[in-house]
Order: C-alpha cells, then structure tokens, then sequence
C-alpha cells in the first residue's frame, strides 16, 4: 500500500476526525473512539435502563453507524459532535424502544429532574460562549409544556401518541409544542450568534 | 420576498419536525423541494441540545469510562470497516492518504520499518547473487503476499459480517418498534384509497385435523402489489410475550405456500385493536395469501406452520 507521509500530515491537521476515517485512515479511529465514546457511552447509560453488557452492546451498535455515516459528516454543516450526539441519539433510542418497557420509560423520566428555567437553574448560570452553551439557554426560554415535550422526546425516546398520553394531552398539541419549541431554540441560537459575531453557527446531520 | 419569507418559514418548520421524527411522506417530499430550491442552513438543534444536555449531567464516575475491552472491540470495527473503505478506493485507483493500521503513534514503527526495510534491501541485493539467497528471497516474498492476501480477505469478510450485522438489527428494529397507530391508521386508510388496493379479511388458519390455535379474531389485511405495501389490522389476537415467542407474518404469491416470504415479525401489546405495517423487503408477484404464525423470538426462516393463528387468501381474479 503507498502511503503518501506528506499528505497524511496535512489531513491530520485540516480534516476532522471523521472526514479522516471515511477516506480511509486508521489513525482517525482510534482518536474518534477516544474522543466520542464516553459522550456515546453516557447516553446509552442514560436512556437505556440496561445491564452493563447491553449499554456496552447500544454503545458498540452506535460506532458501527458513525463509521458507516463518515462519509456523511460535512463540516460547513455543523459540529462534529452534534452530528456524533444525533446518530447515537437514533439508534440508542430504536434500542430503547425494542427492549425496554413504556412504563420503565416514562418512570425513569418522571425520576429525572425536568431542567427548568428558574433562576437557581445551572442552565441559566450557562455563559454564552458557544453554540451549546446558548442552545441550552435557548432551551431554558421555552414554556414548560415545551421543554417537558422536548425532555420526553429526546430523553425519554416517547413517542408523539406516549407523550400525549404521559401529558395528558391531544397528540395534534405535542406536535405542534414540539415544533415551536425546536424553532424557538433555533431563531434564538441564531440571534445570538449573530449578536456574536460567530462566523459559524450551523447543524450536523442532514 | 413574502413568498421567499413563507418558504423559508415552511423549510424551518418542516426541519423541526424532522428532527424530532414527525415526517410524513408529503411532508418529507416538501422538505426535499425546499431544501433544493433554498440552500439554506440546517441547524442540527437536535444533536447541539444533547451535547448540551451531556455537558451539564452528572453521572457517576463509574457510569462515564468504557472497559478496554469495549475500546477494543470498537476499535476493530472502525478498522475493518476503515479497510473496506480502503480498499474500495484502491479498487477505483484513488491514492490512499492513510496509515494502514493502529494509529498515529506507529508513525514511529512505521520509520523503522522503513529502515528495515532499507536494510533488507541491501542484504536483499548482496545475496541476489548467490542462488540460495534467490530462493530464500522468494520463498518469503510468496509468504507474505499469501498472509497479505489472506488479510485483506479477512478484514474484508470481517467489515461484510458487520454491515450484515448492521442492516440485520435495523430490519429487526424496523419490525419490532412499536410505531404510532394513529399515523398507522391513517396510512392505511389512505392505501385503502389507492387504486387496485385489496382489503381482505382474516380467517382462522385450520388445516385438515388441525384447528388454528387463536379463534375469533377480526380484523383485515389492506395490501397493494405494485407499491409492495401493506397493513395488517387484528381485533382479539392474544398478547405475546416477545421473550417466549412472536407472531411472523407470511406472504404467500401465486407459486404457493412452498414459496412463502417473511414479512416480519410483530408483537400483540395491547388488547385493543392491533395495526402492523408490511413491508416483505423483496418484490413479489402477485399476492395471493398472508398468513400468521407464531414463532420463537425473531422469527424463522422456514415455519413448519405448526402453529398457526389467521390466514387471508385473495379471492380469484
């Protein structure tokens, strides 16, 4: 195999990690599973009411598809770890709704505090120095109804009919709370960039 | 420029709701055609949210470090399938800017390969001369190449076995996921409206000297053979346990009941009305029976139809 020394020095510096591994290169993948797989590791211990050994089998189950997505991942798109969080988000949750029981589910969300907007909120103390650290105030902003269906949505993995049954409302209304809610947090993200001046402000995967 | 701002408006919104997974066929079409026309920016709000959400949790330490062996094994998949993509380039003749194996810490191995290498070269060219060191020479090159090619052969079996793996789960994950049964009965209602649909009801699934083993339960199958598209409605059926067993649909087209297809497995969680979507995965002809059984957790791929539940067989013509 002809391996161009030159070249590879230069990707290793300009390329993300996982521009590195679709083209190619072992030494990406490593580093990739050093830096991605505690976030993974985190989330699937978080949603998944699991023995070790079936996190650790989401956790293995999440770095096949970022393997396969690499190809997928465009930095003028967005951050690298947002596009990481999001496919790990869809597969940890596809597990979750396979093997653990709605009941399971819905107590284990009702346990976990609802991050609030109030002033003792460690998201409100959150200074404004990127695009996480503003989404999470963003999300702060949003009317509790709306946080509570993004809480169940995204950590509870519910669906539109489960959350409407867990609220106690019209399944029309958690669309529509949930579609304010990911527009509000969106419009308000972008205001403040701007306001910023952050040159780039943008998503993951598309 | 209200027309521009509408659009806009529409795409924003449209993006919202894919994100958290409420897309429709229409409305995933639309989302195509603006995204098109509008090239605008897509914020992954989403992934940003859970990064977020990640950076403030405070889990037990324990509960954050992945076990050396998981690492491992990560690892290993990344590299296989890192070696399939490899390979594929070398395949359309691109230039593979890459370090074979392991990392960026065997830059250092990789210099002294290098000067072995070197070395061998010399020695290689001052026994060039003596017969013995030919043979010696390429004896060990036929070993390597051998032990190369049967690398690549194994790295590659090793990336096809988890792509199958991959797509296998999904397929599992696709038929076992409970999904939404109004957006379920909706889409079936609206396949009942597209031309040449059938909708044929359930009967029990005797056999000579053999009765079903469910009775009583109601319910039909809505099925289209050109979209290959269809939805099972059971009012009655029994709740299974999915750890003991689950039912497993079978599609049976004109060449009978010896070539039938699986069309999934499902499960009976509730005592109410139960509506599955169907979607056999290869092209069939023309549809001429679904059948269910019930078989051991995630199906088989050759039912002895020993236990049987319902059957809808089309009538002629």
């Amino acid at each position: 195999m002809k391996v161009d020394f030159l070249s590879l020095r230069r990707d290793m510096l300009l390329k993300s990690l996982l521009e590195r591994v679709a083209a190619g290169d072992h030494s990406a993948v490593e580093l990739c599973a050093h830096e991605y797989g505690r976030l993974v590791y985190r989330l699937a211990t978080r949603y998944l009411d699991q023995a070790p050994y079936e996190i650790e089998d989401a956790v293995q189950d999440v770095f096949i598809e970022i393997w396969t997505s690499a190809k997928r991942f465009d930095p003028s798109k967005g951050s690298e770890p947002a596009f990481v969080a999001t496919i790990a988000h869809r597969k940890i949750i596809d597990r979750q709704r396979q093997i653990t029981s709605r009941r399971r589910v819905l107590r284990k969300i009702k346990a976990h505090p609802l991050p609030t907007s109030g002033e003792h909120s460690s998201f409100s103390a959150i200074p404004n120095i990127d695009e996480q650290r503003i989404l999470a105030k963003a999300y702060t902003q949003l009317s509790e109804h709306e946080r509570e269906a993004i809480w169940m949505s995204i950590f509870g993995g519910l669906s539109h009919y489960e959350i409407g049954i867990a609220t106690d409302s019209p399944i029309g209304t958690v669309k529509s709370r949930l579609r304010r809610a990911m527009i509000n947090m969106r419009a308000y993200v972008s205001a403040r960039c701007i306001d910023q001046k952050m040159t780039v402000c943008k998503g993951g995967e598309s | 420029m209200n027309n521009q701002h509408a659009m806009e408006d529409r795409f924003y919104e449209l993006l919202a709701d894919e994100q958290v997974g409420q897309l429709n066929i229409e409305d995933r079409h639309e989302l195509l055609m603006l995204r098109q026309k509008l090239h605008l920016d897509e914020p992954n709000t989403l992934g940003n949210l859970i990064v977020a959400f990640d950076l403030f949790d405070d889990l037990p330490e324990e509960q954050d470090k992945l076990s050396p062996t998981l690492m491992k094994s990560i690892c290993a998949s990344g590299h296989a399938l890192v070696a399939r993509t490899a390979d594929k380039m070398k395949s359309e003749g691109q230039v593979i800017h890459t370090i074979p194996k392991q990392g960026a810490k065997h830059l250092l191995r990789y210099s002294a390969a290098a000067a072995i290498l070197i070395a061998g070269v010399s020695l290689t060219l001052l026994i060039r001369s003596e017969s013995i060191g030919s043979r010696i020479e390429r004896s060990l090159n036929q070993k390597i190449a051998t032990a190369q090619d049967r690398e690549d052969e194994l790295v590659g079996m090793l990336a096809d076995a988890m792509l199958n793996l991959d797509k296998a789960n999904q397929t599992i994950v696709h038929y076992q996921t409970p999904s939404d049964p109004t957006e379920l009965l909706a889409k079936r209602l609206k396949l009942i409206g597209v031309p040449n649909t059938v909708q044929i009801a359930w009967a029990p699934f005797n056999q000579p000297g053999s009765l079903a083993e469910q009775t009583n339960i109601q319910g039909d199958v809505v099925w289209n053979d050109e979209l290959g598209e269809g939805y099972l409605r059971f009012v009655g059926l029994k709740v299974n346990d999915p750890m003991i067993e689950q039912y497993q649909v079978w599609v049976i087209d004109e060449r009978g009941l010896e070539q039938r297809v699986s069309g999934g497995v499902f499960n009976a969680s509730s005592d109410g009305e139960v509506i599955v979507s169907i979607e056999p995965g290869i092209d069939l002809g023309r549809v001429a029976l679904f059948a269910i059984t019930i078989e051991n957790p995630g199906g088989t791929w050759v039912s002895d139809l020993e236990r049987r539940v319902v059957v809808a067989a089309r009538s002629e013509g």
